[in-house]
Order: C-alpha cells, then structure tokens, then sequence
C-alpha cells in the first residue's frame, strides 16, 4: 500500500515541478519535505494497524465456530423441540434396519447410542417398542451365549409385551446342533404370538421343533422365511405332515423354505443329500391366503408342485428353483388366474422339464424367471412353454445359466412384444443383440436392463448416454422426459473389456445425470 | 391460484396444483370451495414457505404417497436413507432451517418433504456417538452423573467388552 502511496506522490510531485518550473525552488522543497514527513507518519500507522489487524482476524477465524454454536443454543429452534412423534420417525431411519446381535462380537446396537443422548431422547428411545422389536441374532460360535441372551431378553423387554416382532436368526454351528440347547425353544418360542416377520436360518434339528409347534401359536405373523442349515441335521426330513406351525397364522401371506449350501453344487459321483421335504407330504399351510411361495433349492415332487398352484387361489408370486419327482401325472390344467411372477430352475432332463410345466395355464403371468443349469434351449422349445403357458402380457423376463444362440434368442424376444424388464444373469448374449436394444430395435418397451457387456457394446452404451445428456442439455430438462427409453440397468463388463478408462468414463456420464441416471450401475 | 398468509403475514400468490401437494392445503381448499378468500398458515413464516413452495414446484405432477405405500414400507423395514440429487441441494441449509421445513412439513402434511427432512437428520446421527451428537444438535446432557451411571449400566450389553 505505502508503494502506491509513494508512486503516486512521485507522479503528483512531477506534474507539480512541470507546472510550476518558475517558482521559488526553496518554497518547494519546503513542501517535499513536509510531505514525506506525513507520508511516513501514514506508513508507520498503516504498519501499526496491520500488526493488530492480523491476530485480531486469526482470533476472529478461530471464534466462528463457537459464534454458530452459540446461536444456535440461542436459537429458539433446536432438534428437541421437534415433536416426539418426527423424532421416533428419524430415529427408525437413523437405525435403518434390525438391532443387530451375535454372541461371538461386541454387540453394538446404535439404539443405545440415541438413548444416552439426553433425558428427551433417552425417554423417546425407551418409549417407542417399535425401536426395539427388529432384531437380528447371530448365535455364532455360541462363545458367550448368555451375554447373547441377556441382550436378546434386554431388547425383548423395551420392545413391551405387545409390540409386534421381526427377529432374523443365524447360527454358524453346521454339526451336532441336536446335542446343544435349541435357541428357538429358549429365545424364540416364548414370544411367538407376537411375531410379525420371522426368517430362521438354522440346522434343520432345530427348526424341525419350531416347525412342530401346535397350530395357532402366531395369530400376527405376516411373512417367514426358513432355511435349513446343511449338515448336523442327518438329512432328517423336516417339511413333512407334522408341520402345524403355520396352519393357524390368519395373517400369513409370505412363505419361504430354502435349502443351504446343500444340494447346489454336487460333484460328480456324489449322492445327492435326502430330501427335507417328504415325497408324499400334505403340508398344512393356509394354502388359500398365501400371495407368496417359494421352495428354494428343495426339489418339490410334481403333485405337490400342481397342488400348490390350484389351491392357492391368492398366489401373486411362485418360485420353484428345483423339480423333484413325478410322482403322479395330471392330465388336465394346472390353472391360476392370479400368478404374476414365477420362477423355475429347469435341469438337464428335458422331458422332465416339459412334464412337469406341461400343465401350466397362467394366462396373468407377467415376470418369468427361468434358472437353465447351462442348458442350451432351442427357441422353439421355450415359446411353445410360453404359448402353452398363455401368457399373453409378460412384461419382464429373466434368465440365469441360461444357453441359447444369437438367432433364437432373437427370434424369442421379438415374440415377446411387450417386454420392458430384460435381465441376463450369468447367461451369454451376443454383443449383437445386446446393441439392438440399446438402440431400442429390439425389446421396444425395454424400461430396465440387465446384461454382461464386452468393450463394443458398453461403447454403444457409451453412446447413447451421451444421447441422452445432449437431449438433457439441449431441452435444459431436469425431468427425463426427455429421453423414453432405459431408465434402470446393471451393466456387468466382461473381462475381454480392457478400457477401464472407459468404464470410468461410463460412471462419470451416469453420475452427471444425477437424477436421471438413477438406477444404472456399471460393474467390472 | 392460492393465496396464503404467513406467520409474519406476508402474502404468497401460487398454483393450485404446486400448494396441493399439501394434504392440509388440499383438503381446505376442498372444504371452502371455490373461493378468493386467502388461506393463513399461522404456523409457517414466510422464509420458510417460499422454501416449501420452492419444493412443491420441483416435485409438482409427481404422485402423492398413498397410506398404504407408507405403511408397507414400514412394514417391510426398507428404511432406506437415501435422497435424490435435487432433494439433498434443496434440503441444504442451516440446522435451524432444517427444522423449520420438518415441522411446517409436518404441519401441512407433505409427506415427501418431511421423509426428506427427517432422512436428513438421521443421515447426521448415522454412525455417531452420544457425545458427538450432543455436540452436533447442541444438546445439553442433563442427566444427573448417577442417572448417566445407570443408563450406562443398562446399556452394558451393547458395549463393546
């Protein structure tokens, strides 16, 4: 600043000699001097000022924080003075999911987090049993069960006597679960009329006691899924006639019995394990009231299979991921008028696979799932089972280990007009075809996308994200009507794509779209 | 149009179709009729209903959360914390006006917006300890050191060993 000052002088100084070259030289230097005395009178002033200005602005920086804290405490609005009931809203979002406890870890439950907090939230957090009554346990090793148990029992305790409960339950012990104490009969049982969700992933010994329990104990339950834990369970067969557990749920709509590790992968020469369900079985399940049935990786005999179809008459969605045997055969239809959704897991034995199906009429069957065992399928073959199927309206088709070539899968997609879900997991398409729908030439309606893509194709993917930021760009659109065409998509690059710039590159584009590039995801 | 009166009686002229998003706007505007009669928001300043306003533009055309669409996902325990893009540059502002837009939210019963504002919340207590979220919210820990001992001793089973 004082450079200025002194530039300026100068100059000034210079035009005031020029204008006055006749004056008397002494008055002149008179006034120099009286001027530079006042100007380092400034300068020392100006330095002064500077040395207080600096620490004063560092303590001004340093004080900002504690200047907000402060309004804030003045403020006449703080987080407590949100009703109760918005903050038992937050608080479910902020726990975002069960308590978790295993016996094998700490048990850190956040809830408790929120309850050490202040009186208000300790008094909301004890107060709101919904808070409490998620739970997912972890037996573990079983290394400390009692300090498991006390936690179990502490959370059971807040969630009330009334509190409707989800519990999830998991156990890593694969052999010998018949010789320990059943956590089911000691944790689980007591509070059964209370339970809304429940999913057990145990040894097959100890949801058998579950499973057995008299009818009508669990008037509240809504959905279960039960999964029986290979080994340990000497391939007791569990889903048979004693199964009255869920024949007295009124509220029961979901049902889910799935098979673990066990039967999946066999090697060759290896016996196939028993099978937990009974050939012969008349489960006792509300067959009438359930919406959604599935056998995961259970073979399901064919007459149970048929008889499941016909007697739910509220079935929405079916999965079926192993046929078992034929042990009967119908002649006539297999009819459902509310099926929307099945999945089914052919094998190698085609016959098989055409004998089992061969009954189905689901003329509302809207999504096919189809596991194929990487079998090659002629397209004839599966329209004809779609033709017999009679469904008309399928608007979402997947397949998983599925074989077909280039010109059937083609021919099979132009027969399915109004397609919009099209997802390819683990099954080969051509980059040829993975590109006409891109380009909307194939599957028109195509809304979601699932598919492996090697380097030509993700460029054409590549391509027409580009498109489509252009239409964002040019119509200064924020709304994506802009664009009709893929609006979900899980892109698997294949190994042969080296570019990873580009795959980045691709990211970047779907990350720029904000919005609109919602729910397409690139993977590698 | 709507006309509506503000706490700090100011005046905000807006589309019928922008203020319905509003359940408790909606179903007075049905009740009254047609009618020129301005509608007072005794509750909601008038910084804080342009902020309101400003959101029921962007989302205007969008369909209303159903009863059924809330309670079933409750039901199914997808709690999810996400927010879009546009919600989360929207919703960034000081905690005091976050808390502004939760509570005319849930006063004008938007559901979508007060679903923004509480996300909001719980995103910031995500993951934190009771210290740190006093500091945070600018909480006063009020308990007496024997109450804070034995809330400490109940909560013993969650701790780490």
């Amino acid at each position: 600043m004082s450079t200025n000052v002194v530039t300026i002088l100068e100059v000034a100084e210079r035009a005031y000699s020029n204008m006055q070259q006749e004056a008397d030289n002494s008055v002149l230097d008179a006034m120099r001097k009286e001027m530079r005395q006042i100007l380092a009178i400034v300068e020392t002033d100006a330095a002064r000022l500077n040395a207080q200005i600096v620490p004063r602005e560092t303590q001004r920086v340093a004080a900002v924080p504690q200047i907000v804290r402060m309004e804030r405490i003045l403020s006449p609005l703080s987080l407590n003075a949100i009703p109760n009931e918005i903050l038992t809203r937050i608080f479910k979002l902020s726990l975002d999911g069960p308590i978790y406890l295993k016996s094998d870890v700490p048990c850190t439950a956040p809830i408790t987090s929120l309850a050490q907090v202040c009186r208000k939230w300790n008094i909301v957090v004890m107060g709101t049993p919904v808070l409490w009554n998620n739970l997912s346990i972890d037996f573990g090793d079983r290394g400390d069960s009692s300090r498991l148990t006390l936690a179990v029992l502490e959370c059971l305790f807040r969630a009330g006597p009334s509190s409707p409960l989800s519990i999830c339950t998991r156990d890593s012990i694969v052999a010998g679960a018949a010789a320990h104490p059943n956590p089911i009969i000691t944790l689980v049982t007591p509070h059964v009329s209370r339970l809304q969700h429940l999913a057990l992933s145990l040894p097959a010994a100890w949801l058998h006691d579950f499973l057995v329990l008299p009818s009508g104990l669990i008037p509240t339950l809504e959905s279960s899924d039960i999964e029986f834990k290979a080994g340990g369970d000497n391939g007791m067969v569990v889903l048979s006639d004693d199964m009255t557990v869920f024949a007295g749920a009124p509220g029961l709509h979901t049902l889910t019995f799935r098979m673990q590790g066990k039967n999946r992968h066999l090697h060759h020469g290896q016996p196939p394990a028993p099978p937990v369900l009974s050939p012969g079985a008349q489960l006792q399940l509300p067959w009438t009231q359930l919406t959604h049935l599935s056998f995961i990786d259970i073979p399901v005999p064919y007459s149970l299979f048929h008889r499941m179809i016909r007697q739910c008459t509220s079935l929405v969605s079916f999965a079926t991921t192993r046929f078992g045997v034929l042990d009967t055969m119908f002649l006539c239809e297999s009819r459902s008028y509310t099926l929307r959704s099945l999945e089914i897991e052919f094998t190698r034995d085609i016959p098989h696979n055409m004998q089992y199906t061969y009954p189905l009429v689901l003329p509302a069957l809207s999504h096919l799932t189809l596991h194929g065992r990487h079998i090659s399928w002629s397209q004839p073959r599966l329209s004809s089972l779609l033709k017999r199927f009679s469904c008309s309206g399928l608007i979402g088709f997947t397949l998983f280990h599925f074989q077909l070539d280039n010109a059937n899968m083609e021919s099979l997609l132009e027969s399915l007009p109004d397609l919009e879900i099209v997802e390819f997991d683990l099954s080969s398409i051509s980059r040829v075809l993975v590109e006409k729908m891109i380009r909307g030439e194939l599957v028109p309606r195509l809304k979601r996308l699932q598919c492996m893509m090697d380097e030509a194709a993700l460029e054409a993917f590549f391509l027409l994200l580009e498109a489509r930021w252009a239409c964002r760009v040019v119509d200064n659109s924020s709304d994506g009507v802009a664009y009709g065409g893929i609006e979900s998509a899980n892109i698997y690059i294949s190994s042969s794509c080296r570019s990873s710039k580009k795959v980045e590159k691709t990211r970047e584009y779907i990350r720029r779209l904000g919005d609109m590039g919602r729910g397409i995801e690139v993977r590698g | 149009m709507v006309l509506l009166v503000t706490s700090d009686n100011e005046q905000f002229t807006t589309e019928k179709d922008i203020v319905e998003r509003s359940v408790l706007i909606k179903n007075m505007l049905e009740d009254v009729g047609e009618s020129d009669q301005p509608i007072p928001l005794p509750n909601v300043s008038s910084s804080v209903l342009k902020k309101v306003l400003e959101y029921c533009e962007h989302h205007r055309g969008e369909p209303l959360p159903t009863a059924d669409s809330e309670q079933s996902q409750d039901e199914t325990r997808k709690r999810t914390t996400d927010i879009s893009e546009w919600d989360q540059k929207f919703i960034t502002v000081d905690q005091e006006m976050l808390f502004e837009i939760i509570l005319a939210a849930n006063y004008l019963d938007i559901k979508s917006l007060l679903d923004v504002g509480c996300k909001t919340v719980a995103n910031m207590i995500k993951g934190k300890t009771p210290e740190e979220i006093r500091k945070l919210f600018n909480i006063v820990n009020d308990f007496t050191p024997e109450e804070e001992a034995q809330i400490k001793k109940e909560n013993e089973w969650a701790e780490d060993r």
